[in-house]
């Protein structure tokens, strides 16, 4: 008997037309609902369990670190004492640029309007780069708004929006592309994601100075982030005289394996 | 029915496991629903097999941010090929290392398949962009190392389940015979 009038046959190839056919609907948006209310109930469970594995792996963590805790306090004391003078001295220099900024009648800058949301899973299949967070068309969350995790560190940006659910996708995801300058230098670039394990930093001309330890923020350039929201500092340089541009890898500022409470800026 | 039920169950609680125990404490690429549809081949019959494959892919591609289809169909060829591989090739005799050689090879045959299906679905558009070096080189290894850690227990696992749906059916109120 030929292999097609077989029953394994017809039941193979009854599974492949139901997953095409979800597949199709899911492409024109039919199986938004049945998405948002399993990631719910998902979400829901996921939360509830990780939060315990999360007190466990903390009170081991906190055992394992209890030698370091005197040394540690002396050390984050002293950071303190440097953080607030720098504290004092970039809230005169705000200061000074507010009433510069008057003077030469430039356009205020705007503040963020922030939403909270809370993270409701990570993929759990590692294979792409995005997270599912708590809110979503209800909210007024829309597509490409950036997240960011309290107060400025930038995590991603919104790439599908559900009733009560959008998805981010994150800097670190291949698809991510991050308009970006280094603070001191304010060379430019673009921030590549690197699969979960760094950033790529590139396109940065060679007459730029760049060097390990700069702080990189988003440029604000193309419009797709707003400008001065943190994505990491430099880690390693990456370039030869040869090469057209430079490139450098970052260390991103955020744990993205750790993420819990966002902001959505709208 | 009443078994699928508590498969459906108990699939949602493995996947709720790997994502709120396992990749918090750095499990990273574990995928134990793959690990679970090895077992199943190996214990289970072909039907139940297949459904299982379809639903645990679906189950999936719902919760990752990938298009949808591309674990589901991954996972399904997985199954139809390591099925006909241990019948046909392999006397079916479940022991652990037949349990954990499978492991390996569908570890490493989800990782092409994905990447194949990823393919595919780049003509219609539905694509994901993909990291061949870091995937290959950090996730692979580091899937292997945990589904196979992680095999021993699903197979308990799979055994528990399969167990209290025997002692389910055996409370089921029987037929009487005239």
């Amino acid at each position: 008997m030929r292999f097609i009038y077989t029953k394994i046959f017809t039941k193979v190839f009854t599974a492949f037309v139901i997953i095409a056919l979800l597949v199709i609907l899911d492409a024109l948006g039919y199986l938004a609902f049945l998405k948002n209310w399993f990631l719910e109930g998902y979400g829901f469970a996921t939360t509830k369990v990780s939060a315990v594995t999360r007190s466990v792996k903390g009170g081991f963590t906190t055992i394992f670190t209890i030698k370091n805790l005197a040394s540690d306090n002396a050390l984050l004391n002293q950071q303190v004492d440097e953080l607030s003078f720098e504290n004092a001295r970039l809230k005169a220099a705000r200061e000074e640029n507010l009433t510069l900024r008057r003077a030469l009648n430039f356009k205020q800058e705007s503040q963020f309007n922030l939403l909270a949301v809370e993270v409701l899973t990570l993929d759990p299949t590692g294979f792409s780069q995005k997270i599912v967070i708590d809110k979503g068309a209800d909210a007024n969350v829309q597509l490409n708004q950036a997240v960011v995790i309290s107060p400025g560190l930038l995590v991603g940006k919104i790439s599908r929006v559900y009733n009560s659910s959008s998805e981010v996708t994150l800097i670190t995801d291949p698809s991510s592309l991050v308009n970006a300058q280094v603070v001191d230098s304010g060379a430019k670039g673009l921030v590549r994601g690197e699969h979960g394990l760094s950033l790529l930093f590139d396109l940065i001309t060679q007459n730029e100075l760049i060097k390990d330890g700069d702080l990189v923020i988003t440029s604000g350039l193309s419009g797709n982030f707003p400008k001065g929201l943190l994505i990491g500092e430099i880690s390693a340089l990456r370039s030869n005289g040869t090469d057209l541009f430079q490139k450098a890898y970052i260390l991103p500022a955020v744990d993205f394996r750790n993420l819990r409470f966002l902001f959505v800026i709208q | 029915m009443k078994r699928y039920i508590l498969w459906l169950i108990a699939i949602f609680v493995l996947i709720v496991l790997q994502s709120a125990v396992f990749i918090p404490l750095n499990f990273d690429h574990v995928n134990l629903l793959l690990v679970l549809i090895v077992v199943s081949l190996l214990f289970a019959d072909f039907d139940f097999g297949l459904i299982f494959s379809t639903i645990c892919g679906l189950i999936l591609d719902f919760l990752s941010g990938i298009p949808d289809g591309i674990f589901a169909f991954s996972l399904v060829s997985i199954f139809l090929i390591l099925y006909f591989v241990v019948n046909n090739v392999l006397a079916k005799e479940p022991s652990l290392l037949i349990l954990f050689a499978s492991v390996a090879v569908a570890t490493l045959l989800f990782f092409g398949l994905f990447l194949l299906y990823n393919q595919i679905f780049k003509m219609f558009g539905l694509a994901t962009v993909i990291n061949y070096k870091s995937l290959l080189l950090f996730d692979l290894p580091s899937a292997l190392v945990f589904n196979l850690l992680l095999t021993f227990p699903v197979l308990k696992y799979y055994t528990w389940v399969e167990n209290l749906n025997r002692k389910l059916s055996k409370n089921d109120p029987q037929p009487v015979s005239s």
